[in-house]
């Protein structure tokens, strides 16, 4: 019986063993790598520029996990990157489009007060 | 005995360890911050398939808890809250671009308002100015009236000054009066008073003599009530004749004082 019990922890111990060295080296990587040079870019930094920052060092750590052969960590991180640079990307987008929004706005209201400004004109209903 | 207990001692292990529900305050939070973003309004319609994909993180992290392998829940955790982000920031983006096409058509209307408000306020325009033009020909009709690219030139020839002298006479003073009527009833219209003489006598003394003219004339407006600021001077001499001087009349026709009644454009510059 002791001889069965050894055999059954050694075959646990030797899958593990097995399990950890089997891990394959991550195949996102390179797409993070790509994701990430698409970021590099002024109009990223102009609004998200520590964010920019920070997926560039985070694929640094990605890059030196898979040269010592940490294929989990390397993989784990570069799916993290992809979404990260997602989200700059969307971030950027939101801002861009909240600045449009700004400056219409202000056009808007120096139109508005120009028009209130200038001499009031009353228009009769036929020159709507 | 021994060979029924250990199989039977794993599988309660296995069951226990299955059945007990494991607690990781991150977990939680991530789960209670997703369900959180899930009830704001209108992110369903814009970020459906992102939350579901966070869902499916979360349930990865969950499995992996089940297996006490921190380090991969802790990556599935990362994940769904990138996805939540995301989530959140597609609902803003999108009701940024909501807003924006909203301020546009806003300010399409305006501007085609403007544009009804400066049509209307031209045909006004042109017709205070036809109206001014009725009034400046009734005003003035008694003056010998010339539209040129400086503004309107009157020519007046009869004026009457003391001999060599710069003295209006009491009857060029009553032909002056349309004038001063229109300026009175026109009160942002500025001139220009142009003296003019003949050749006779000295030319620089001519020419101090029409200036001076020119200047009686400002006087006399001006003491009617005209602003002088509206009212400029020049005092040209013989240097401009419109007749030759060799004649009495022609002679006549250059003794003159001329009024330019500036434009509006003008009276801006």
């Amino acid at each position: 019986m002791h001889f069965k019990t050894i055999n059954f922890a050694c075959f646990l111990l030797l899958n593990g063993i097995l399990g950890c060295a089997s891990t394959p080296p991550s195949k996102t990587l390179p797409h993070s790598e790509v994701a990430v040079t698409s970021v590099d870019h002024a109009n990223y930094r102009k609004y998200v520029g520590d964010d920019v920052t920070a997926v560039q060092e985070k694929l640094q750590r990605a890059k030196e996990a898979a040269t010592n052969k940490d294929h989990l960590v390397a993989e784990q991180l570069a799916q993290q990157i992809l979404l990260d640079v997602e989200l700059v990307k969307l971030k950027t987008q939101r801002m861009n489009t909240e600045q449009e929004v700004k400056n219409l706005e202000s056009s808007i209201t120096n139109l508005h007060q120009e028009l209130q400004w200038r001499e009031p004109v009353q228009l009769s209903p036929l020159d709507q | 005995m021994m060979k029924f207990n250990i199989p039977i001692l794993f599988l309660f292990l296995l069951c226990n360890c299955a059945s007990t529900p494991k607690s990781y305050p991150p977990l939680e939070e991530a789960k209670s911050l997703l369900a959180t973003t899930k009830n704001e309004q209108g992110i369903e319609d814009v970020a459906s398939v992102t939350l579901f994909q966070a869902d499916e993180y979360i349930q990865n992290a969950e499995l992996a808890l089940q297996e006490n392998d921190i380090s991969t829940v802790d990556h599935y955790l990362y994940l769904a809250t990138r996805k939540q982000e995301i989530a959140k920031e597609l609902l803003r983006k999108h009701q940024y671009e909501q807003e924006l096409l909203k301020l546009k058509q806003q300010q399409q209307e305006m501007i085609a308002h403007a544009r009804r408000i400066e049509s209307k306020r031209a045909y006004i325009e042109t017709q205070t100015a036809q109206q001014r033009v009725k009034q400046l020909e009734q005003a003035l009709g008694q003056y010998q009236a010339e539209e040129t690219s400086r503004g309107t030139l009157l020519v007046i020839n009869d004026l009457l000054f003391e001999t060599g002298g710069a003295k209006l006479e009491p009857a060029s003073e009553r032909r002056l009066e349309p004038l001063l009527q229109y300026l009175q009833g026109n009160p942002h219209r500025e001139i220009i008073i142009e003296g003019h003489t003949d050749s006779i006598g000295d030319a620089n003394n001519n020419k101090h003599l029409s200036q001076l003219r020119a200047d009686a004339v400002k006087q006399f407006l001006a003491s009617r009530g005209i602003n002088a600021s509206r009212i400029e001077t020049r005092g040209f001499g013989e240097e401009v004749p419109v007749a030759k001087n060799t004649t009495q009349a022609g002679r006549r026709l250059n003794r003159r004082v001329e009024i330019v009644i500036k434009t509006a454009r003008q009276n801006d510059n």
